[in-house]
């Protein structure tokens, strides 16, 4: 440890002659000057090792023990600094201005994470960040993380979160999406309960209001199923009318329905032909710098598809702010062409299945049976989806009046 | 030896109190024959490998032996490595 130590430290190895060497280690220990390696040559010199830092105040006890120092070498780590900073000054310097740039640089933000988003983009989010002042090359001491924040979740009325952790050249950015207000059931409006598709009603529960059918009965589309409209009874042999109580009707109302799709294609569409033209564009983004190498290329002639694909700079699986985009243009020309009937149904009634699953999922409803049917008219083909479904047909409407009044001869006139 | 350090001497013997901390004599410690530990000293003497002299104030500390090393050095304490073969001192 000890040798370790002096290594790091740096010491010299020095040869002392005089008439009394001895009187020279006396003066070290007096000074507290620590030496190693002491090796007797003769009666009149011997060498010993010393700390590099020691050495000046070496030479002032030399004189006074009337010895004469000779430098036999320089080790350790202190030494070969002290010799690169005299003889390779320009490398030193080099280093110690990359230490600097380092400890500089590192202070930019170089990188954006945004983690905890889901339905919000994370473009959308880095465009408000930019606006708040937080992007890629922004002194990262200079930004505001609090200050931004707010500001950025201003203009995010999706977000209910949001905060900026800066880490280095790393700026993370922590989301939380704001959960959706659900729809308020304001009671004081009055409303019925209709029919949104024809059908034979399976189970009808009247909430509040009166259920005007019965399990069993067939219904059209847009028929009151569930009437606000409340009928107040009289007592038996009364000569009065209560009249109409209006209330806001809710209840759930499930039928069996049957439900048609259609989806059509014409038959003759026209295609795309390459001509084998074909041209790459490659443009370098570094921080906010373009670099774009075929400006104003093109493909002659106009017609072409332009795919664009943007990678970003991974090393060692830290992303950093300079991307490649690469513009590839593929010239092409129009040319009519029939369809592939058999693969064109097959893809319509592929359509048609996702359409109808995707209304009964916003119905509460499941598919019961499916019937396609394949027809070719007017130089288009049509595939209908005849679908029997089990599903939730009511759908509340506002009707006139006002909630808790009466209507008729017991109350105000009728609305 | 001076008047006040053979006085003090004295009182440590008399009193059996140890000399090395009340008159300031040196205390010479021999680990095996390896090793020699000397505190107080007034400093080396003459030095070489075969034999070191050690000035000890009233006394002179003569360590003889072979490859014989001062390992450290401070102004209160020395420290003499090698092989030690006979300590003898001399007035």
């Amino acid at each position: 440890m000890k040798k370790l130590i002096n290594l790091l430290r740096g010491y010299v190895e020095l040869t002392v002659t005089g008439a009394f060497p001895e009187r020279l280690l006396n003066l070290c220990a007096q000074n507290r000057l620590q030496f190693w390696k002491l090796c007797w040559i003769d009666e009149t010199s011997f060498t010993f090792r010393i700390a590099l830092q020691d050495r000046k105040r070496l030479e002032g006890l030399s004189q006074r023990a009337m010895c004469e120092l000779h430098e036999k070498g320089r080790r350790g780590a202190a030494a070969v600094a002290e010799r690169m900073i005299r003889r390779r000054w320009g490398f030193v310097v080099g280093v110690a201005l990359c230490f600097l740039a380092v400890s500089f640089l590192s202070r930019f933000v170089l990188v954006i994470e945004v983690t905890g988003n889901e339905t919000v983009p994370t473009a959308v989010i880095l465009s408000q960040l930019q606006r708040a002042g937080v992007r890629p090359g922004a002194y990262g001491p200079a930004i505001p993380q609090k200050e931004a924040a707010n500001i950025a979740l201003l203009g995010l009325p999706e977000l209910s979160y949001l905060a900026i952790n800066i880490y280095g050249t790393r700026a993370e950015v922590v989301v939380h999406e704001a959960e959706k207000k659900p729809e308020l059931l304001d009671e004081n409006v009055p409303t019925d309960v209709v029919a949104e598709a024809d059908g034979i009603i399976e189970d009808i529960q009247a909430d509040t209001g009166r259920a005007m059918f019965q399990n069993g009965d067939i219904v059209a589309k847009g028929e009151v199923l569930i009437s606000g409209d409340l009928d107040l009874k009289e007592p038996e042999y009364g000569t009065v009318d209560f009249g109409h109580l209006i209330v806001h009707a809710a209840g759930t109302v499930t039928a069996r329905t049957w439900r048609t799709l259609e989806e059509t294609i014409p038959l003759a569409v026209q295609a795309k032909e390459y001509t084998g033209e074909e041209l790459t564009d490659r443009a370098i983004k570094i921080l906010w710098f373009d670099l774009d190498f075929f400006q104003n290329s093109s493909i002659s002639g106009g017609r072409c598809d332009k795919i664009s694909k943007t990678e970003q700079l991974t090393v060692f699986g830290c992303p950093w702010p300079v991307w490649l985009t690469t513009t590839t243009l593929r010239g092409y020309e129009l040319s009519q062409r029939e369809i592939d009937r058999e693969g064109a149904a097959a893809q319509l009634e592929e359509a048609l299945l996702s359409r109808l699953h995707k209304l009964m999922e916003a119905n509460g409803g499941e598919v019961l049976r499916t019937d396609f049917s394949v027809r070719e008219e007017n130089g288009r083909l049509t595939v209908t989806l005849l679908a029997e479904c089990r599903e939730e047909i009511g759908r509340t409407v506002e009707r006139d009046g006002e909630v808790g009044r009466i209507y008729g001869d017991g109350g105000t006139s009728a609305p | 030896m001076g008047e006040k350090e053979g006085l003090l001497l004295r009182a440590s013997r008399l009193f059996d109190l140890p000399a090395d901390a009340l008159a300031g004599v040196p205390r010479v410690e021999i680990i095996g024959d390896g090793e020699l530990r000397m505190g107080p000293h007034r400093g080396i003497l003459a030095y070489g490998p075969e034999e070191i002299h050690i000035s000890g104030g009233s006394i002179v500390v003569l360590v003889r032996g072979s490859g014989l090393e001062l390992r450290a050095m401070t102004p209160e304490e020395l420290l003499v490595t090698g092989t030690i073969t006979a300590v003898e001192f001399m007035r």
